[in-house]
This record gives C-alpha cells, sequence and structure tokens, in this order.
C-alpha cells in the first residue's frame, strides 16, 4: 500500500540556524571593534558553519511514502515501511508517526540515502484499522534550510477475524436443499435409514432390498408361490444448512466501561464488542462451510450489502471479508421489518442488545418460522476502578440488556450463554452451542 | 448525560457532541483515575538514537562549562543560568543566539586572556553550542534523534576547529607577545576565513 508523495516545494531558511549565523558575524565585528582576537575566533566558526552548511543547501525535495502496510498473524502487529528517497542536500527528515490509538513517536532521521524503516503498531483489533499516519519534515545540513511540513496517511488496512473450528453446531429446524451433510426428514437418497416399503413406481431397482423381499414370499396367506411384492429401503435424505450470520454494527464498545462515554479511546489491546462478534460470526462460518452448509451476512448497520448464502472455501473468505468491514457508520435507517432471509434459514445474531432494534427483528423472524439464536458479544466488563456515578448507569443499562434477554427468550429465541468462567470469544461460545445443538428445533 | 450512553458508542453527530462534551467535563475533572492505561506507542525501527531532552542538557552543560570560564560574579551566573534555562525549555527562541552574543561580551569586557584551555574550549564549546542546539530545535524533548545525524555536523566541527584553533592561537600568541595592532583580529578573521574556504572546496571536491 502506497501512499501520495509530493510536488517540488521551495526551501526555506531555518531560523535557528541563521540566528547563529548572524550571532557569529556579530561576534566577529565586536571583536574586529574591540581589537579582541578571542572574539573573533568565536565568531568566525558560527559564520563559516553557516556558510558552508548554505552552500551544501538541497536543490530538490526528497520523497517520504509508506508502502506494504499489512497485518502480520505471527507477530499480531500491522507493519509497514516507511520510505525516504533523498536528494543531494537533505541532510535530516524529521518525523512524527501516529496511528488510532497509538501515542505517536517523534524521531529525526539520517536522509544522506535512501531510508527503509519499519514501522509497527500492534493491537488486537479487527476489521478495516486506519494506522499510520506521518507528519514530516526535510531539512537541510545544519537545518540550514528547510521545506514546509507536509502529511501522509492514515493507511488503511483490514484485518480479518481470526477464526477457531467449533464443534457441533445448532441447526435449522427445517432443512432445505436436495444434497448436504446432513439428515433431513424428506425421504430420499444417501442418509440414515428411515424404512422398509413395498417398491412403487419411482424407486430405483438398487433400493430393492431381496433379503426382505424374500422373507416375505408366501408370507401373504392365500397368494401363489413365488415372488409378488417387491420391497425396498428407504433412506432419509441428505439436505445442506442455511445460516444467516446477523451482525450488528451499529455500536462498538470495550471492556472498559469508562470508555463507553467518556471520550477516551478504547485500550487497542482491549477486543471490542464488534471483534468479539466478528471472531464468533467467523468460526461459525467457518465450521458451517466446511460442513458443506450455506453461510449468508447480513448487517444491521446497513440497509444494502447483505452477503447472500453459498458454500464453499472461497465463501469463507467473503464472509470474513464482509465481517471486517462491518463498522459503525453514523445513525443507520430504522427498520420497519426484518431483512429477508431464505425460506428455513437458522438466523445466528450477535449484538450487544444495548437497544430494542435486535429484539424486535429477532422476534419478527422467530414469527416467521425461523429458529433464531442471540449471541450477547459486550466484552467482560471491567467495573471495579467505575466511579460511583458509572457503576450506577452501568447498572441501569445492564439490567436494560436483561430485560431485552427475557423478552428474547419468552419470544422463542435462543440466547446463547458464554461458557462460565471464560470471557466472550469465540472458543468459549463451542459449549453454549452444543447444547443449542442438542435443540434440533429449537424447543426447549 | 448518562456516563453509559450508546449513542456515543455509535459516532452518531449527536454521540460526537456527547463524547465532546463529556470530554470536556473530564479535562476539567481533576480525579481522572491514574490508572489508565497508556496507549501503546507506535514503533519505528531506526539506528541508535538518542532523546531530544539529553541533547538539549548535553548543549546546556557545554553552556554552563563556558559559564564557568568567563563568568565571575554572581548576578552574571544569574543572567547566563536564566539563558540555559530558556534554551533549555525552548531552544528554537532567540535565547541560543543571545547566549552567544553574552558570552562574546563577557569575552569582550573580561581582562585579556591568553591561548590555553579557557580560550580553546571556548571556541569549541559555543561551537558546538551551536550545532546541538540546531539538531534540537523544535523537537519534542522525548524526540528520538538518530545518531548518524550527527555525523556530518559534528565532521564540519572538526574541520572548522583544526582550521580557528591553531590560527586563534597564533593570533593570541602575537597579542600576548606585545605585537598588539589593531589590524590583527582583522588578519585573523580573513586567515581563518580563507583557510576555511580552502579546506571547504578541498573536502567538497573529494566528495
Amino acid at each position: 500500500m502506497t501512499d501520495t508523495s509530493r510536488e517540488p516545494e521551495p526551501w526555506r531558511p531555518g531560523s535557528v540556524a541563521l540566528s547563529w549565523g548572524a550571532t557569529g558575524l556579530a561576534l566577529v565585528l565586536l571583536g574586529l571593534v574591540a581589537g579582541r582576537p578571542l572574539v573573533v575566533a568565536l565568531g568566525m566558526p558560527l559564520a563559516i558553519g553557516t556558510a558552508w552548511s548554505w552552500s551544501l543547501r538541497p536543490g530538490g525535495v526528497g520523497e517520504v511514502a509508506i508502502h506494504d502496510s499489512r497485518y502480520r498473524g505471527k507477530s499480531g502487529c500491522v507493519e509497514g515501511d516507511l520510505q525516504i528517497v533523498s536528494v543531494p542536500g537533505v541532510a535530516t527528515t524529521y518525523l512524527r508517526v501516529g496511528s488510532s490509538a497509538h501515542r505517536p513517536v517523534d524521531v529525526v532521521v539520517d536522509s544522506t540515502a535512501r531510508r527503509s524503516l519499519r514501522l509497527s503498531v500492534s493491537g488486537t483489533r479487527t476489521g478495516r484499522r486506519s494506522v499510520f499516519t506521518a507528519a514530516y519534515l526535510q531539512a537541510g545540513p545544519d537545518q540550514i534550510t528547510r521545506v514546509d511540513p507536509d502529511s501522509l496517511g492514515p493507511i488503511h488496512v483490514t484485518v480479518l477475524p481470526r477464526t477457531v473450528p467449533l464443534g457441533r453446531l445448532p441447526l435449522p429446524s427445517r432443512l432445505q436443499g436436495l444434497t448436504g451433510a446432513h439428515d433431513s426428514r424428506r425421504i430420499g437418497d444417501g442418509g440414515e435409514f428411515h424404512d422398509i416399503s413395498p417398491f412403487a413406481p419411482g424407486d430405483r431397482l438398487r433400493r430393492i432390498d431381496w433379503r426382505v423381499t424374500a422373507r416375505r414370499v408366501g408370507q401373504d396367506r392365500g397368494a401363489v408361490p413365488g415372488i409378488t411384492q417387491l420391497y425396498v429401503r428407504r433412506s432419509h435424505a441428505t439436505a445442506d444448512a442455511v445460516v444467516i450470520l446477523v451482525i450488528d454494527s451499529r455500536d462498538e464498545i470495550g471492556p472498559d466501561v469508562a470508555t463507553w462515554a467518556s471520550g477516551r479511546p478504547v485500550h487497542p489491546e482491549d477486543p471490542t464488542s464488534l471483534d468479539i462478534a466478528r471472531e464468533s460470526a467467523g468460526s461459525l462460518a467457518r465450521t458451517y462451510l466446511e460442513a458443506g452448509d450455506r453461510v449468508g451476512v447480513i448487517d444491521l448497520a446497513r440497509t444494502t450489502r447483505a452477503l447472500r448464502p453459498a458454500g464453499g472455501r472461497r465463501h469463507l473468505q467473503r464472509v470474513l471479508h464482509q465481517l471486517a468491514a462491518a463498522n459503525p457508520e453514523g445513525e443507520p435507517a430504522r427498520r420497519v421489518r426484518a431483512p429477508q432471509v431464505p425460506s428455513g434459514a437458522m438466523i445466528v445474531m450477535f449484538s450487544t442488545f444495548l437497544d430494542d432494534e435486535p429484539v424486535k427483528l429477532g422476534e419478527m423472524w422467530r414469527a416467521g418460522g425461523h429458529r433464531v439464536l442471540a449471541i450477547d458479544v459486550i466484552p467482560r466488563p471491567e467495573l471495579d476502578r467505575l466511579r460511583p456515578r458509572e457503576q450506577l448507569a452501568y447498572r441501569i443499562i445492564e439490567l436494560e440488556r436483561q430485560d431485552r434477554f427475557w423478552q428474547l427468550a419468552g419470544g422463542g429465541v435462543e440466547v446463547v450463554p458464554w461458557s462460565v468462567g471464560e470471557g466472550p470469544g469465540a472458543s468459549s461460545l463451542a459449549h453454549g452451542l452444543a447444547t443449542a445443538a442438542r435443540r434440533r428445533d429449537g424447543r426447549r | 448525560m448518562t456516563a453509559t450512553d450508546p449513542r456515543i458508542a455509535r459516532r452518531t453527530p449527536a454521540g460526537r457532541v456527547m463524547e465532546a462534551g463529556s470530554r470536556v467535563v473530564r479535562t476539567l475533572d481533576f480525579r481522572e483515575p491514574s490508572w489508565v492505561r497508556p496507549l501503546p506507542r507506535v514503533k519505528i525501527q531506526i539506528g541508535r538514537w538518542v532523546p531530544g531532552w539529553a541533547v538539549r542538557v548535553c548543549a546546556a552543560s557545554i553552556a554552563v562549562g563556558c559559564i564557568a570560564m568567563v563568568a565571575t560574579s554572581r548576578p552574571e551566573w544569574v543572567l547566563a543560568l536564566v539563558l540555559v534555562g530558556l534554551m533549555l525549555l525552548r531552544p528554537s527562541g532567540a535565547s541560543p543566539a543571545l547566549f552567544g552574543l553574552w558570552l562574546g561580551l563577557q569575552v569582550a569586557t573580561a581582562p585579556d586572556l591568553s591561548y590555553g584551555f579557557d580560550a580553546s574550549g571556548l571556541v569549541f564549546g559555543l561551537h558546538l553550542l551551536a550545532v546541538l542546539f540546531a539538531a534540537a530545535a523544535d523537537l519534542h524533548p522525548l524526540a528520538r534523534i538518530e545518531l548518524r545525524v550527527f555525523v556530518a555536523p559534528l565532521r564540519r566541527v572538526t574541520v572548522i576547529q583544526a582550521v580557528v584553533q591553531p590560527i586563534t592561537w597564533a593570533t593570541m600568541s602575537l597579542a600576548a607577545g606585545d605585537v598588539t595592532v589593531r589590524w590583527l583580529p582583522l588578519v585573523a578573521a580573513v586567515g581563518v576565513a580563507v583557510s576555511s574556504w580552502v579546506l571547504v572546496r578541498r573536502i567538497a571536491r573529494q566528495g
């Protein structure tokens, strides 16, 4: 990833270096007037030094750019290369490199040759991250001349959520499709044994169960000896599941409750509610897609750009990119009706449940016959250092949220709990999902 | 305004206004908790470096050394130390140049100094001071200055001092040997300038 460089600009005299030159000249004159060689000797190096630096002043402006910014999974950092292409005469480059939710760093580097400086920012955040803003200023020898400061960035980097394999996952109450990894209630080819039935038009010959047919020969009273009726083994048809991941990206909050309304940024090493939602949804998508099911994504913050259900490994990348793109973007439009989902699809909602919108949508989907799972993605809150008024505010918010969970449960929506003793995250979701998986039709 | 308002988390226009108001309240609130974790700093890989404050302190130490050579009374020390304090706090201001002028005035009004460690150190110290303050000017005290930045300026200092010091010695020796003439400083200045110019051209030609 590259950012812009700039057109050559006129160099301006540096005030500090020139003031030293003027001081040197003043001292030389003072020494000459006073007839003191030592005063002349004090001033001469300053004057000569300034003249020397002026003679070496640069003719053009170097180029500063940030290349190759990307997330390195191994180090858990976003790294980039800041390159300084120098021109003769440019001695130093002043840099202030910053990044969102990071303190900037000021450096002065030698720019007499081409330089490549490695930048990195740490953090556990996923999604679209704006990193590396750089303000820079180039200067000649002894800062005798300098150009006006300029800036570049920020560089936008997409950090895909980490995915972990999950165990047994819940399925929709009605499986659709003609093939897949799951047994449907429909009779057809491929799955578990269903029953033995008399041969009927449409049955395949290879389905005939000769043993049962032979055993039944002559059992029918009054029948003539010989085979009069064929029997076939019938099995359940296989089908795939359609799962819609609904991510509520209208808000994003961290574990430090004091940051919820303070204007302080969430610490970059604290995962936010959206990071947890992305990781959990990504892990679910991976597990379902590996099982041959179809997965779609709906972002509640947007009325467009829903990802249609599909299957396959490439679709997992599409899902992960869609999840990474989910971000709070202003006041979302209020929905009159729930987004349309395919018939028989199971819906998994990832939300903070800070308002009634996801509750309303969940109830609408459930009323439409879909199996709906609700996953609370608020990070484990840090409460012990809150001020009394913040603790009170948090308690009110939490009570409202509990009311919403009761309302969801009353409407038939399954609320998936995190594992006891573990913080929110995809791995601690496995137990709750396995419990939900045992309830095939969503009933308790 | 509640302390936890979902509108703020949602970055809506109303939320932004509330966030700004809350920030003002927090700024005025002196009970800002001390446990707030500092945000991590952006990492940048540069060569060996020194912090900006170290360069300032180094330059200020040289300035104090120069003062010790010329200051004779308490008021002079106070004035000079005030200038050094100003230089430490704001190296980009006029105080470094004022300090240089003050030093020149002190030398001009002082009884004759013979060439020795004091005079030589004074000439070298003021030059080094100028280079260090030029490097540290306009920089945050915690800024990192790559050590390579000082190589070229120090090379220039060495070359200039290699010319200035012998000529100063010769001139001051003549002055001390009762051959003082009014034009001696002028001759010395021209000599230093010409020698430096020749040396600079020679170095520039060698690249």
